[in-house]
């Protein structure tokens, strides 16, 4: 029973400022001290749809997040099928490796890459934007592809290869809706941690591709609870969409395999 | 390592390396002096002696440090507990469970906006505290938001992490609930032995692998504390952000200095907690334990 309320209360405390950012976002007047909203309505929801920075940043921040998913995939597939495996490097020095992005503090990172980025004409461009958040988006992806691999072992991949499976093969047949379900989580972190990052858009992006916390982050700043709130909602939506669309691609229907 | 692994870490190494090596050369480089875009070409600790000499700078590191250590330290203890709790009572109740687990993805500028929104002093607690009859006036109701305290940027680490503490410990946890404890206990096993044989051995090294994420975020975390924090105590993120964003170049220096410092403290840190936890009980099994 105690447990029962404290996970009652604890969820109680998740969900109230929530509801209050929801609330926010319908309220066209909510002066202090109402605790709930005078009068609602549709104007702050128009206002925002308005704005001529709206549909660019939405798409922008859609895009950015998808082609980072992708190519932290295809980054951190093939790595993590040797890491896996291999034993010519601890497992100490591994771990340190893939987690050094979580340790080195962003904003030193993406501010002094900023100069070899405007070396190689990469500021301002999405390819710029991209590579700058699967930098930051591969230890979430390579941490839950990895523990996938060890999961799965050698085991079937070489028994369909002595039966002479070939290797896009056994990609297709094996490993892929093996992995699937890790292989979707990874793919659904990738995205909600690239569309959520800041730093890395605002300085390698240069202020020219609008993303939706490029917006969000004044708005919260100056205190413009209507409009900070109403593109949370959208920034939210946006992370659904694109994680279930993810999942829908990428398989997570359980192919025998359940875990 | 033959070829065919090279070319599949290739891509890995090369991005990671890339980044990493040449964030470090121009950071070591620009922070020592040589900046030839406005024309520094001669080697100095003339930057460094100012970040670690300068008594503002000196309260930031320091009141960065006081952020990241109370709300790592409270996100750990708390999300423990919790995980205790989500051990025994999330089989009963698998919607709230999930439900708690929500703020993991929410991004740190919605929960800030959210803190501002329930914190501050036109906020959702003080107008409940007023209609109560606590407060008579809206300045009665005490400063969370923009705070000296970082009480507003404590509380949403809080709200991401304790979440995110649990369901990180609750999978060693049932593994503990397997019958390690009955087991012990069946053989004698004191009280005191099965914390210190049974329970620390296998949740410790995830708790010093968790201190060292929420540390090393919470330390240079921007966004929080530039929309919540106070206007007269800056975190060292933000003061890097400042001088970074302005126009007037000459500064660059001085903000790579930083920027070296606050990573230097990162990696100080994390060795420092990895040694500690490799020297206690269940320390030498930290990576076959996990992986």
């Amino acid at each position: 029973m105690k447990r029962t309320s404290t996970l009652l209360l604890a969820c109680f405390l998740v969900a109230l400022p929530l509801v209050v950012l929801l609330l926010w976002t319908v309220a066209t007047q909510w002066l202090y001290p109402a605790l709930i909203p005078q009068q609602f309505g549709g104007k702050v929801l128009g206002q925002m749809l308005q704005e001529p920075n709206f549909w660019p940043a939405v798409l922008n921040s859609f895009v950015i997040a998808l082609a980072t998913t992708v190519v932290t995939l295809l980054i951190a597939m093939p790595a993590c099928k040797v890491l896996a495996s291999q034993h010519f490097i601890s497992q100490q020095l591994l771990t340190f490796m893939i987690y050094l992005p979580f340790i080195l503090p962003a904003i030193a990172i993406v501010t002094s890459t900023q100069i070899l980025f405007i070396q190689w004409h990469l500021t301002g461009t999405f390819t710029g934007i991209i590579l700058s958040h699967t930098y930051f988006t591969l230890p979430y992806a390579m941490q839950i592809i990895l523990e996938s691999y060890r999961k799965m072992g050698q085991g079937y991949a070489l028994t369909a290869k002595s039966l002479g499976a070939k290797p896009w093969q056994i990609l297709k047949t094996i490993t892929w809706p093996l992995m699937a379900p890790g292989i979707a989580t990874a793919a659904g972190l990738t995205f909600i941690v690239s569309l959520s990052q800041y730093l890395p858009t605002f300085f390698i992006g240069g202020g020219k591709i609008m993303t939706l916390p490029l917006i969000l982050l004044p708005y919260a700043n100056n205190g413009r609870f209507n409009l900070a709130s109403a593109y949370s909602l959208v920034f939210l939506l946006v992370t659904m969409i694109g994680v279930l669309l993810l999942k829908q691609l990428i398989g997570g229907r359980h192919h025998g395999a359940r875990n | 390592m033959t070829k065919k692994s090279l070319l599949f870490l290739g891509p890995f190494i090369l991005l990671n390396s890339a980044v990493i090596l040449a964030a470090l050369f121009k950071t070591i480089q620009v922070s020592l002096g040589y900046y030839p875009v406005i024309g520094l070409r001669h080697y100095t600790l003339a930057y460094f002696k100012t970040v670690l000499g300068d008594a503002a700078f000196q309260r930031t590191i320091g009141y960065s440090l006081y952020l990241a250590l109370v709300a790592t330290i409270l996100a750990l203890v708390l999300g423990l507990g919790m995980a205790f709790i989500l051990l025994k009572a999330s089989a009963k109740h698998p919607l709230l469970a999930n439900f708690f687990k929500i703020p993991i993805a929410l991004p740190h500028i919605i929960v800030a906006l959210m803190m501002l929104q329930v914190l501050s002093q036109s906020g959702l607690i003080s107008r409940l505290l007023y209609q109560v009859g606590v407060l008579q006036q809206i300045d009665q109701f005490p400063l969370l938001i923009h705070d000296k305290g970082g009480i507003g940027i404590i509380c949403v680490f809080l709200y991401k992490e304790i979440p995110y503490v649990a369901v990180s410990t609750l999978a060693i946890l049932k593994q503990l609930q397997l019958g390690y404890v009955q087991v012990a206990a069946n053989l004698g096993a004191s009280p005191r032995q099965i914390f210190g044989r049974v329970i620390l051995p296998m949740v410790q090294p995830i708790l010093a692998t968790l201190f060292i994420i929420l540390f090393c975020f919470t330390f240079t975390s921007f966004e929080v504390p530039f929309i919540l924090g106070s206007p007269a105590q800056e975190t060292i993120a933000v003061t890097a952000y400042n001088l970074l964003t302005q126009a007037d170049l000459t500064v660059r220096p001085t903000a790579f200095a930083l920027n070296f410092i606050m990573s230097l403290i990162c990696l100080a840190v994390t060795l420092l907690v990895l040694g500690i936890s490799a020297r206690l009980p269940g320390g030498g099994r930290r990576h076959r334990e996990k992986n």
